[in-house]
């Protein structure tokens, strides 16, 4: 393989500039937002380019409880289910969409839904000799799709943020995060708003004492790790110079950060330590309401435009500490499962125990609203930051307690910068239409030309998440 | 599967006979070819699997840092968290790739490590051996590189290396005019080198063997130390690697030995066994406060302790079966657990105790901390403890639920005890195929609680903790079923897979299983303790040979 050498003053994004160029002066701070790069309609950039759009995907896990999530009527003029009525305030800016399948569903549940939601592609396996299950995506995750389509000019490709922490860590990547530039390469979530926070705003701050301020011996630093790259690439094996070939093109998006300088952006506060609770349970809406927070900024401040959020965990041990008996007055005998893991609960096909899901699924609910009405009031350009974000929301199963992978609970968001059309409703697909259309939909409503992409997802060993069909009520 | 004649030692024997048993039950995972060599002799030479790159873990960084750099320089470590596949992290480390949050975070913890480095002179040192004044700051710098490169990357550099890491000195001394901080970024750059991050185990041609490719002496040095050590190999072994005294079996066991007598080697094996028991996380498990008041992390860490202080003496104090693990009568425990355990407080914390006979805790199966953690937030889960057994001792698995299927239980007024809500796998013929073994085990763990105080019954019925596994035996209670799975010798099997996977990074392939058993029965000879499992492990062919990838090139460039 030849030396895939980054060709620096070309690779560098036409907005940024080297820190050298202007010797580490600091940065000029407390501008508003994207202001400055600004044409004077305030409608696109001042170098005449589109304003950017954003891609955001959303979970929770465990899935909804059917019968209180579809609602009754299609169309824009349907009610909000009681498990969708926590978007009232945004509810002209959603589509709901129900009936859709998964096509490469079958083999393991949890596992199915992430991979078909998320990918498209079929997840692979791995199941030798008497070992743990485990299994990682086919392929690239629908938001590294997008940063690929979306992020060459910003400071990070793409955020990973989850909430809860109560995952399951031992069945392999497909459960842990939402994210994958492919099967080798998972991209887990950062579970702390304090290190998201240093991430995102750790390149505005002044650098310490008298090292390295340019970012100039890192960056050769990492030009020695390229060397021994490239030694090493000529030693080994087929699957082993792909994984190096990633590892190549991670330092080069390292080297890349460092030598950047980040648009201007309005620097807030860090916010405080959030971790568990003393019972042991986490402040799930509280550390999410953070984080959406820091998305907002960072998609403004045009630091990342893809971010994925995993609100609570397939398969997850997340609790609901608010769910208490005192919150089912219909069950006077309820069972305390306001400390139990979710994901056993889920399992209980009783009254009361699927009356907590639904319940939970509610809160979940709430928190995605928090999210949407927040991308709502941020201004971006002319209108709002939701006009410019293309937000897909889902989960892992559609009922829990089956297992069951048809008619998944999804919601889309935004604009997609004039893209994606919010006057659908509940849109309701009754042919058994694959959930590869809603993805592929998306993808052609966020790149930069609809015509880039053709197809999504992939098929393999008869499962079948290749498409070519965007779902069509979607676009503009 | 695995008998040719004449061969089988007695204890084999019953193992075949378990895993015929193990056979029938699925067929699909034994259509492998049964056909065995003609000669005996030829059974210990391996047909190895290549080894792909395999990132270092987390603690094999860090352990590396301290060993190359000082404590100082170790406590400033900030690797990532490691992930894990079918089990086992270093098998994720095999198949993963880097991300750029990963090169990002190598990149921060090494400029924090080359920080408190420069600022340590004691070990700095050590490793600039020449005043920069009278020999000059370009010697001094080749000399340093070489000689911290060589540890760091487990084998000599190439001239055109020191070039690159003495010219990189030169850089930063002339940016901040200091001799240290050209030091500080050859330390910085080295430990983001992948020759660093990466075991590179790529071999060398083994004489009259086609498919197969012997490690190299630096190789099996660091594949050795990485394994009994959890660090970079000392300078002492690579020497013997350089002079090609790791060429013959005996050579590496008498190594493998003298890993074994440093003490760094209790820790590193604390590490394995805590990865093997899954209590990486146990501090952090959520319980109901309600139902679980007295749970706590410090609890956890306790319940952590005293499994680990078991894994100590089994270990180390007499070289005992491996299987003691499962099988000891003794504990250690300190207040908080004597509380949990309704035991009297011991005089002084973690020193061998007896338990209540009536309780039946025998082994690590009956710790708080195994049962606390395969179990779930309010209740006991016989499914997660049967499984915990079968993947992490006997090395057998379960498949998944097949889609659809309804997962529910009845509820404890009708079906007090989890035995009779479990009847519902038994009656169904769908659910039993597979929760048989698992079920049947977890069952046996009924008298321990979710967080693993004993119990005699549960919603007011006695719990009935008896079973009978095919192949195995049957047993009355928890204390039963640790003499029947220790005194199977599937168990030591399957632990000798664990170690085998950890330090490959894969889990074994067909055609390694023979190999496996040629160590497995010199292991058995030799006693079946673990220092007597790194010592046959390591001297065994398997360990000391690699095969070749796909597309590797046919002759290897110099390194």
């Amino acid at each position: 393989m030849s030396r895939r050498k980054l060709p620096r003053e070309l690779a560098l994004p036409r907005r940024t500039l080297l820190r050298g160029m202007l010797g580490g002066t600091a940065l000029a701070l407390g501008l508003p937002v994207l202001e400055a790069m600004l044409d004077s309609h305030g409608s696109a950039l001042a170098d005449g380019r589109a304003l950017p759009r954003r891609f955001l995907t959303w979970m929770w896990g465990n899935g909804c409880r059917v019968e209180h999530w579809v609602p009754k009527q299609t169309g824009p003029d349907f009610e909000l289910s009681k498990e969708l009525a926590p978007l009232a305030k945004v509810k002209s800016r959603i589509s709901v969409l129900t009936g859709f399948h998964n096509k490469i569903a079958g083999r393991r549940g949890h596992h199915d839904g992430m991979a078909a939601l998320f990918s498209g592609h079929p997840f692979v396996e791995l199941d030798p000799m008497g070992a743990p299950y485990a299994s990682k995506f086919g392929g690239k995750s629908i938001d590294q799709v997008a940063a690929d389509l979306l992020a060459e000019d910003t400071l990070y490709k793409s955020l990973q943020l989850g909430v809860t922490k109560r995952q399951l860590k031992n069945q392999g990547p497909t459960l842990e995060t939402m994210s994958h530039r492919g099967p080798d390469q998972p991209l887990f979530a950062e579970h702390d708003p304090q290190k998201l926070y240093d991430k995102l705003f750790a390149a505005y701050m002044p650098p310490s004492g008298n090292d390295d301020p340019n970012g100039t011996l890192r960056f050769r630093a990492l030009d020695t790790v390229l060397d021994d790259l490239h030694r090493l690439e000529a030693r080994v094996g087929a699957s082993d110079k792909l994984r190096l070939l990633h590892y190549t093109e991670s330092v080069f998006e390292v080297q890349k950060q460092i030598l950047a300088i980040p648009p201007s952006c309005n620097v807030v506060k860090k916010p405080g330590k959030l971790d568990y609770n003393p019972d042991g349970s986490e402040p799930l809406a509280e550390i999410h309401a953070v984080m959406s927070k820091l998305v907002a900024i960072a998609f403004s401040c045009d630091l990342t435009r893809v971010a994925s959020v995993m609100f609570t965990a397939p398969s997850g041990g997340q609790q609901f500490p608010e769910l208490t008996p005192a919150a089912f007055p219909g069950f006077p005998d309820a069972a305390d499962y306001s400390h139990a893991d979710h994901h056993n609960v889920s399992h209980v096909n009783a009254a009361y125990e699927q009356t907590f899901i639904h319940e939970s699924v509610i809160r979940c609910m709430q928190s995605f609203a928090v999210l949407l009405e927040l991308l709502a009031a941020t201004p971006d350009g002319l209108g709002d930051l939701l006009e410019q974000t293309c937000v897909l929301a889902g989960s892992d199963v559609t009922e829990g307690w089956v297992h069951s992978e048809n008619d998944f609970p999804i919601v889309v968001a935004g604009g997609a910068g004039g893209r994606l059309r919010q006057d659908v409703g509940h849109y309701r697909s009754t042919d058994g239409e694959s959930l590869s259309n809603i993805g592929l939909a998306m993808l052609r409503a966020v790149a930069p030309e609809p015509a880039l992409v053709t197809s999504y997802g992939s098929d393999s060993g008869g499962y079948l998440g290749y498409t070519e069909t965007p779902c069509a009520p979607l676009l503009v | 599967m695995l008998a040719w004649p004449g061969f089988a030692v007695p204890p084999l024997r019953t193992f075949l006979a378990a895993s015929l048993a193990l056979c029938m039950a699925s067929v699909a995972a034994c259509a492998e070819d049964p056909a065995a060599p003609g000669d005996p002799d030829l059974v210990t030479l391996s047909t190895p699997a290549a080894a792909p790159l395999r990132r270092l873990l987390g603690r094999q960084y860090t352990r590396s840092v301290g060993y190359l750099l000082g404590d100082a320089a170790r406590d400033a470590a900030d690797p990532p968290e490691d992930s894990e596949l079918n089990g086992f992290a270093s098998i994720a480390a095999s198949q993963l790739s880097m991300t750029a949050e990963l090169v990002a975070r190598y990149e921060s913890s090494a400029r924090a490590v080359a920080k408190a480095a420069v600022s340590d002179a004691t070990r700095l040192t050590e490793l600039v051996d020449c005043d920069p004044s009278k020999a000059g700051d370009a010697a001094c710098y080749r000399s340093f590189v070489a000689r911290l490169g060589r540890l760091a990357f487990r084998r000599p550099l190439a001239t055109v290396e020191v070039d690159r890491y003495t010219n990189l000195a030169f850089e930063a001394a002339l940016v901040h005019g200091t001799f240290e901080s050209g030091l500080e970024l050859v330390i910085t750059s080295m430990l983001q080198a992948p020759s660093f991050l990466f075991q590179v185990e790529l071999g060398e041609p083994a004489p009259g063997r086609s498919g197969v490719r012997a490690l190299t002496g630096y190789e099996l040095a660091s594949r050795l130390s990485f394994l009994v050590l959890e660090r970079t190999p000392s300078a002492e072994l690579l020497d013997a690697a350089e002079k090609g005294e790791l060429a013959s079996p005996a050579e590496v066991r008498a190594w493998a030995d003298e890993l074994l007598h440093d003490p760094e080697a209790r820790t590193a094996a604390r590490s394995f066994f805590t990865e093997l028991l899954v209590l990486d996380d146990l501090t952090s498990i959520a319980k109901d406060p309600a139902l679980f008041p007295e749970f706590s992390p410090e609890l956890a860490a306790s319940m952590r302790e005293e499994t680990l202080s078991l894994v100590d003496h089994v270990l180390w104090d007499s070289e005992a079966p491996l299987t003691e693990l499962v099988s000891r009568d003794t504990t250690y425990i300190d207040d908080s657990l004597a509380s949990l355990y309704g035991a009297p407080e011991p005089p002084v914390a973690w020193q061998e105790t007896s338990l209540a006979k009536k309780q039946g805790r025998r082994g690590v199966l009956t710790h708080a901390s195994i049962l606390a953690r395969q179990a779930h937030a309010q209740s006991t889960s016989a499914t997660y403890r049967g499984l915990f057994v079968m993947e992490r001792f006997l090395c057998r698995t379960m498949p998944p639920p097949p889609p659809d299927v309804v997962t529910e239980l009845p509820p404890s007024s009708a079906a007090p005890t989890l035995r009779d809500r479990l009847a519902v796998h038994e009656a169904n013929p769908v659910c039993r195929a597979c929760h048989e073994t698992a079920d049947t085990i977890g069952l046996a763990l009924e008298n321990f609680d979710a967080i693993g105080r004993w119990r005699k019954t549960e919603n007011g019925a006695v719990i009935d903790a008896s079973g009978d596994i095919a192949g195995l035996g049957s047993f009355a209670d928890s204390a039963e079923l640790a003499t029947v799975l220790s005194e199977s010798p599937e168990l030591p099997h399957c632990l000798l897979r664990q170690m085998f996977r950890h330090a490959t990074g894969h889990i074994e392939e067909k055609a390694e299983m023979r190999a496996i058993d040629a160590v497995f029965r010199s292991w058995q000879k030799k006693g079946l303790s673990y220092p007597a499992l790194v010592r046959e492990l390591a001297a065994s062919d398997l360990f000391r040979h690699v095969g070749v990838h796909d597309g590797a090139p046919p002759d290897e460039v110099s390194p």
